[in-house]
């Protein structure tokens, strides 16, 4: 068997290829013993040879094709390409594909294909598995799970979905083998890997310190030096990288801050629809670095990555593990810097903080579903609690994988199980993450080995001093920052904009043309706001304005006519007018009539609010919004000015005020409405 | 769910259940005959159809070949199987002691070999008051909030030959009612 497997190795690579350390020993136990293995390996080991070759020997001996479990569309692209490489036919199933299923399911019967790709999102599909699985009646030759630690919630990167895959090998044939892979996942972790799968696996676990890495910790006091210290350092440094944010905002602020500095970078995140251009850039080096969240991560292979910095400190040093081990997979030498300030601990315990939603979230959703006679659709469901879209998503997530409720074509309906979350458990996982968090403070301190005090954290049996660290071998990266830099940084945040894009959709069930789209007429145009609510400069000084009660300084009025004049929408607005509030009725008109003043146009407040409204942050989604800004908004039509004009408000937050605001403008023939906020709620718009 | 290799396979063989109508299941004269076969002659059980050969058990080669590849459907069946139960909804099969009794001794061979259902199981042997057969699919009547409710109550159980989002004709639903 062994010299088979060389052999193919060879045809497939070049005569040079040779097994790394343990490959051949998990092709063995996979393909001879037909075993069950979790395989812990670094990334870039060559996991995907180890299943490729023995999905190619098990169907050379008559053995049905593989399935692969893989999280991320991404990865599967890669794996696809790699795959061929092999002599493996490989196919896929997942959302972006569903015009080829048919085809694919007539290459699976004919024994056309080795290897079948399905998103874990895709088992949760109960028709989707009809339609699979019937596919797979000559019988699954091996079963693959790539990143096996999604399957478990202590894991950095739990996905509910994977807890399926549980259900899947209980009914597997005996006999059929099993390969679970994963190269972050420390002991704890392995171990409830093995005790979600309901399995009893076999764990092979390599070194996973990579020799060719260089790590080095830099604190630095805040975000502007630390922009400032990579305007001057990335330019410096070899070939191309990528540099970890938290947040998407800050990927896009990072990438428009390098680029205003010369440096080829442009941001990546889930909001970004270029994502696979964006990939494809970094990989063939037509840009520097990508500024991306951890959206992009697992199975991104590119092996010249020559540097990954990270903006702010991830949450625990398995993510950082996770992340650094992109670069230095294909080159002698990689850098990995960890930038690290004070506001990363802030968004990492908001993040374990919200990880989890609220018992009374769940009871809302059950209690509304319960109560309606056949079940409800999400549009209906979304007007009856008030709970913020993200978080209903994992309220949702979590009640269907535990078969709480059901989705019957569009409609979610209760089941006959009983349930009550498992707090004790979320309560155990977020200490967990507390502890995580701690480590990387001390990662940051540490005068030990880098390297081995991550692959400690990862209770890495072979960890030892790398010797090539910047503790090990002395810092290979300025800690200083350019004085200069940091002044143009601190000015760079202090005057961050931000477009407010409109909305273009009524939301579902609010009552209102329902759930269709805006007129273009009764549309907003992209507005402005000047900062983020109580960040950096500008939104600082609106939020303890706010909290004076008023009235926002005169440098807020000179800073707004500023950002106008470089902004400069056309039509250009002929008057103004602002969103009246009951709380603090004279603020934004005070403020609107002062800022007309300068740009020399009037001010007509012609918006009144009928009733009191409760305030608009306290509703959690759309429709209970929406509702909340139609009831209490009037017009006082006749005073309504037939030309465009700039619509005022402090702060803005869910866009709905706006977009009912601009609605009823809009109607009134009002041309052009362009919103302009001090501020922008974070999180928001 | 707790269903033993010999329940498993039971769905497997006789229900369209996590694998759509591909192949044709056996009808109840089929499974009987399967059964009273490898149980008369070989002492075998229908999980022994696991280990492979299936003529060694008595079975002729067209129904021996049906088998191997219905049970081929086997890991899907498991997962529906588990998302079922996940949702509160049991499988009886003639060889479970909550199997209605009246059925077993009034319809005999004819006797559903599989049974999807929510609810109290001994209402099913306890005489005909607290049960319903349903024409419309399970998975929609136990969706519905009253029935929810009663069944959460311990009022009403729901049973059904069917498959859960399958209905059951009419006249089926009447004559296992009467045979309760």
């Amino acid at each position: 068997m062994k010299e088979l497997a060389q052999e193919l190795l060879k045809q497939a690579l070049g005569p040079e290829a040779a097994f790394r350390d343990g490959q051949l020993e998990a092709i063995e136990s996979i393909v001879e013993r037909k075993e069950r293995l979790l395989l812990v390996q670094r990334t870039g080991w060559g996991k995907s040879v180890v299943y490729f070759l023995a999905t190619r020997m098990l169907r050379d001996q008559g053995h049905g094709p593989a399935l692969l479990i893989s999280p991320l569309l991404s990865l599967m692209r890669d794996q696809e390409r790699f795959a061929e490489r092999l002599g493996v036919r490989a196919a896929r199933f997942d959302s972006s594909n569903m015009e080829e299923w048919a085809e694919v399911s007539d290459q699976i019967a004919s024994g056309k294909i080795d290897l079948l790709l399905i998103s874990p999102e895709r088992l949760a599909n109960s028709s989707f598995r009809e339609e699979v699985q019937p596919l797979l009646d000559p019988g699954i030759g091996l079963f693959i799970i790539d990143e096996a630690h999604c399957i478990s919630d202590w894991g950095h990167d739990f996905r509910p979905d994977y807890r399926r895959i549980r259900s899947m090998l209980a009914g597997l044939p005996r006999g059929v083998p099993v390969l679970a892979t994963t190269a972050t996942a420390n002991s704890r972790v392995v171990e409830d890997i093995a005790e979600q799968m309901g399995q009893s696996f076999r764990t092979q676990r390599g070194e996973l310190a990579r020799a060719s890495l260089r790590l080095q910790a830099i604190p630095l006091r805040d975000q502007a030096e630390r922009l400032a210290w990579l305007a001057r350092e990335v330019p410096r440094l070899e070939g191309s990288g990528i540099i970890y944010c938290i947040t998407k905002r800050d990927c896009e602020r990072v990438a428009g801050w390098l680029r205003q500095h010369g440096v080829e970078a442009r941001a990546y995140h889930a909001g970004r629809e270029d994502r696979e251009q964006l990939e494809d850039d970094l990989r063939d080096n037509r840009v520097k670095a990508l500024v991306s969240t951890v959206a992009l991560g697992m199975g991104f292979d590119k092996p010249d990555l020559r540097f990954v910095i990270h903006f702010q400190r991830p949450g625990s040093p398995v993510a950082y593990y996770q992340q650094v081990g992109r670069a230095g997979r294909g080159v002698p030498e990689a850098k990995a810097v960890l930038l690290a300030g004070v506001e990363d601990e802030q968004i990492h315990a908001y993040f374990i903080r919200t990880a989890f939603p609220d018992r009374a979230d769940f009871d809302a959703v059950l209690g509304a579903i319960e109560n309606s006679e056949e079940g409800l659709r999400l549009g209906e469901l979304r007007s009856a609690v008030n709970i913020p879209v993200m978080r209903l998503g994992k309220v949702m997530k979590l009640l269907l994988v535990d078969g709480a409720i059901e989705k019957r074509r569009s409609v979610y309906v209760r089941t006959l199980r009983e349930w009550a979350p498992d707090e004790a458990a979320w309560e155990a996982v977020s200490a967990a993450r507390v502890a995580e968090l701690e480590r990387m403070r001390e990662f940051l301190t540490t005068t030990d080995c880098l390297m081995e005090f991550i692959g400690r954290e990862l209770d890495d049996p072979h960890a030892t001093a790398c010797g090539v660290c910047a503790n090990c071998a002395g810092p290979f990266m300025t800690r200083s920052v350019d004085e200069d830099l940091v002044r143009q940084a601190a000015d760079f945040l202090h005057h961050t904009e931000l477009p407010i894009e409109p909305r273009k959709m009524w939301p579902p069930m609010s009552g209102r043309a329902v759930g269709g789209r805006i007129a273009e007429a009764e549309r907003a145009r992209e507005g402005r706001a000047m900062s983020i609510f109580r960040e950096a400069g500008i939104g600082k000084q609106v939020a303890r304005s706010k909290q004076e009660g008023g009235p926002f300084p005169d440098d807020l009025v000179s800073a707004a006519v500023d950002l106008i004049k470089r902004w400069n929408p056309q039509p250009a607005p002929a008057w103004i007018t602002c969103i009246p509030s009951h709380r603090h009725p004279d603020l934004v008109p005070d403020f609107a009539r002062r800022l007309a003043a300068r740009l020399g146009i009037p001010f007509v407040p012609v918006l009144e609010t009928a009733g009191k409204p409760a305030e608009q942050s306290s509703m959690a989604n759309s429709a209970h919004q929406f509702r909340n800004v139609f009831d209490s908004l009037q017009i006082d039509a006749p005073a309504v000015l037939a030309s465009p004009v700039l619509l005022v408000d402090d702060i803005v937050d869910s866009r709905w005020t706006m977009a009912a605001a601009s609605s009823l403008l809009g109607s009134l023939d009002c041309p052009a409405v362009f919103p302009f906020a001090l501020a922008m709620r974070a999180g928001g718009a | 769910m707790n269903l033993s290799e010999d329940a498993l396979v039971a769905v497997c063989l006789c229900t369209t259940l996590g694998r759509g109508a591909r192949i044709e299941p056996l009808n109840v004269e089929q499974w009987s005959d399967l059964v009273r076969n490898i149980t008369r002659d070989k002492q075998a059980t229908p999980r022994d159809l696991l280990d492979g050969d299936a003529t060694a058990l008595g079975l002729d080669a067209t129904v021996a070949a049906r088998v191997v590849a219905l049970l081929r459907g086997l890991g899907s069946v498991g997962i529906e199987v588990e998302r079922l139960d996940a949702t509160g909804i049991w499988i009886l099969t003639r060889g479970d002691a909550d199997y209605p009794v009246a059925w077993k001794r009034n319809l005999g061979a004819a006797a559903p070999p599989v049974l999807f259902g929510a609810g109290v199981k001994a209402a099913l042997s306890a005489g005909q008051d607290a049960v319903l057969i349903p024409t419309e699919s399970l998975e929609r009547t136990v969706a519905r909030k009253t029935v929810r409710e009663s069944i959460l109550a311990g009022e009403l159980t729901v049973v059904t030959p069917s498959i859960p989002s399958a209905r059951t004709t009419q006249d089926e639903s009447r004559r296992l009612q009467e045979a309760l």
